[in-house]
């Protein structure tokens, strides 16, 4: 069982969700973040003063699944989240204990799909 | 016949009080309006561990503002002036000589709108770092005392400047510079937001945490703007062609504010500012506040103009000079407060310089906004330094960290969960 956290782009989002879905990983949670990676610093104005190192906005998908599908869930975010630029994200990959879902109290691998 | 004719005169006289009073009265409720819009324009431009803070400000500007002015400083703008105050309490019964056709009542609660206002303007400055107790102190003594001094002498008919001719239609020296220049004393006295300047002194950006909100701020006040101009001709009857005159050159001061700003910025910095814009509006809007009713339409335009310049100068100069104003009011009010005022000496179809009429409105009226905005900004200095002394001003350094929301009021703007 191995928990993928992907950092993409927003917009890239609706993109990825749909190609888990199809790819029988329906079960993500998503978070806004901020961040910098290799991108170029990036500045803003505010009122007449700049802003120096803004972080840019990303969406942190974060799913579990288990070691059978892991290259296929990675193939799909890669597909549908990458622009071949600095700034399109990085994919970590954990080892996952235990999980269980709390509806029937299931643990294991048949609590994460 | 003779008793016929003596009730048609009665009937006419009510009547006309009555349309006067309905006139009044909705402008007056749209200028309370405006304070809805300072508090969102504020609320939007602070960080949002302040956000609720500031709205306690806006209703303490009403609430303890508003009877300060019906105990006191009604009766000392308004009641028998020796040119320079008055000694009266509550609202006077007797003749206010402005030749009035509505009731002494509705004409306090039009003026407590303008009292409200000017202090309000004082409330955006000292964002996220003045002690709430102290700050509703510093509002009774501002719409009990220092507001209605400035209003006595400008719009009180035996005020040393209205006897003098000058012409502040609607208060850009009265409201606009008298609650600019307390904001900037208020504002030097205070210092500046933890972290607004860096280690070398350079101004550091604080975004405010939510500029969609500010933005409706900016509209309802710009909406409100449209009764508190028009509405300063306080009767309908007769002043039909005068209020068709204010409403357009209030719109077309603004519209040209935010022009200016739009196209300074693009071509500043190579991308148009927003929330400087609406400055930009809100500058011209102040600007035109004290002329409307004596300047031609494309006067009002070259002030909104350049009163939409002078307000993007002004916030840049004001960070450099480490003075931190969060919301601009110094540079809104204070700035084109004083240039609105003297706009008139430069452009009044009959007595202004540039229209042939020589320079002496032009001397009244600097000489006036002169002497209102260096008594406010003494004045203020004066009463918040004694105050910063004594029971201090500002908010502790972790409270302004953990912000003023949490500490001191217990709540949070935005509850994440749920």
């Amino acid at each position: 069982m191995k928990k993928i956290e992907a950092i993409i782009r927003p917009s890239k989002l609706k993109a990825v969700q749909r190609g888990l879905k199809d790819a029988d990983i329906p079960c993500i949670t998503v978070a806004a973040v901020k961040g910098t990676g290799l991108q170029k610093s990036y500045s803003e104005r505010y009122r007449g003063t700049e802003q120096s190192m803004i972080l840019q906005n990303r969406v942190m998908i974060t799913c579990i699944v288990s070691d059978s599908k892991l290259e296929n869930c990675i193939d799909v975010i890669k597909e549908n989240a990458s622009e071949n630029k600095a700034g399109d994200g990085k994919i970590f990959i954990y080892d996952v204990k235990d999980a269980i879902r709390l509806s029937t109290g299931v643990r294991g691998n048949d609590a994460i799909i | 016949m003779e008793e016929v004719a003596t009730i048609t005169v009665i009937e006419q006289a009510e009547l006309i009080s009555a349309i006067d009073t309905v006139w009044v009265s909705i402008c007056a409720a749209i200028i309370f309006l405006m304070e809805g819009g300072f508090a969102l324009l504020e609320a939007g431009f602070v960080r949002s561990k302040n956000s609720m803070s500031i709205i306690a400000k806006v209703i303490i500007d009403i609430i303890f503002g508003g009877l300060a002015f019906y105990a006191i400083g009604f009766g000392i703008a308004y009641g028998a002036s020796n040119g320079y105050f008055a000694f009266d309490t509550g609202i006077t019964d007797t003749d206010i000589g402005l030749g009035l056709t509505i009731s002494n009542k509705l004409f306090w609660f039009i003026q407590l709108g303008f009292a409200i206002a000017a202090i309000s303007i004082v409330s955006g400055a000292v964002a996220e770092r003045m002690k709430v107790w102290v700050y509703a102190l510093f509002v009774v003594i501002f719409c009990a005392v220092m507001y209605p001094l400035a209003a006595n002498w400008v719009w009180n008919p035996n005020g040393w400047l209205a006897l003098r001719g000058f012409n502040d239609f609607a208060g850009s020296s009265a409201v606009h510079a008298m609650g600019g220049f307390a904001a900037l004393a208020a504002a030097i006295v205070l210092g500046p937001r933890l972290g607004k300047y860096d280690q070398n002194g350079d101004p550091v950006a604080i975004p405010g945490h939510n500029l969609p909100l500010a933005a409706v701020g900016g509209f309802i006040l710009w909406f409100g703007w449209f009764a508190f101009n028009p509405g300063s001709t306080l009767g309908a009857v007769g002043n039909w062609e005068l209020i068709g005159t204010v409403a357009t050159n209030t719109f077309l001061a603004s519209a040209a504010g935010g022009v200016s700003t739009m196209l300074y910025t693009y071509f500043k910095y190579g991308q148009i500012d927003i929330t400087m814009t609406i400055n930009g509006v809100l500058a011209g809007l102040v600007a035109i506040t004290a002329g409307c009713n004596i300047v031609s339409p494309e006067s009002a335009i070259l002030i909104g103009l350049i009163a939409g310049i002078l307000v993007d100068i002004a916030v840049i100069y004001i960070d450099k000079m480490r003075i931190d104003d969060p919301v601009g009011a110094i540079a809104v009010h204070g700035i084109n407060g004083l240039f609105g005022t003297i706009a008139v000496g430069l452009f009044a179809v009959e007595d202004g310089l540039f229209f042939g009429g020589g320079s002496q409105l032009l001397i009244t009226q600097l000489l006036g906004v002169l002497v209102i905005a260096a008594f406010s900004f003494i004045l203020t200095f004066i009463i918040m330094t004694i105050l910063k002394k004594t029971i201090g001003i500002r908010v502790d350094r972790s409270e302004e960290t953990a912000g003023i929301d949490a500490v001191t009021f217990g709540v949070e703007a935005y509850t994440t969960f749920e």
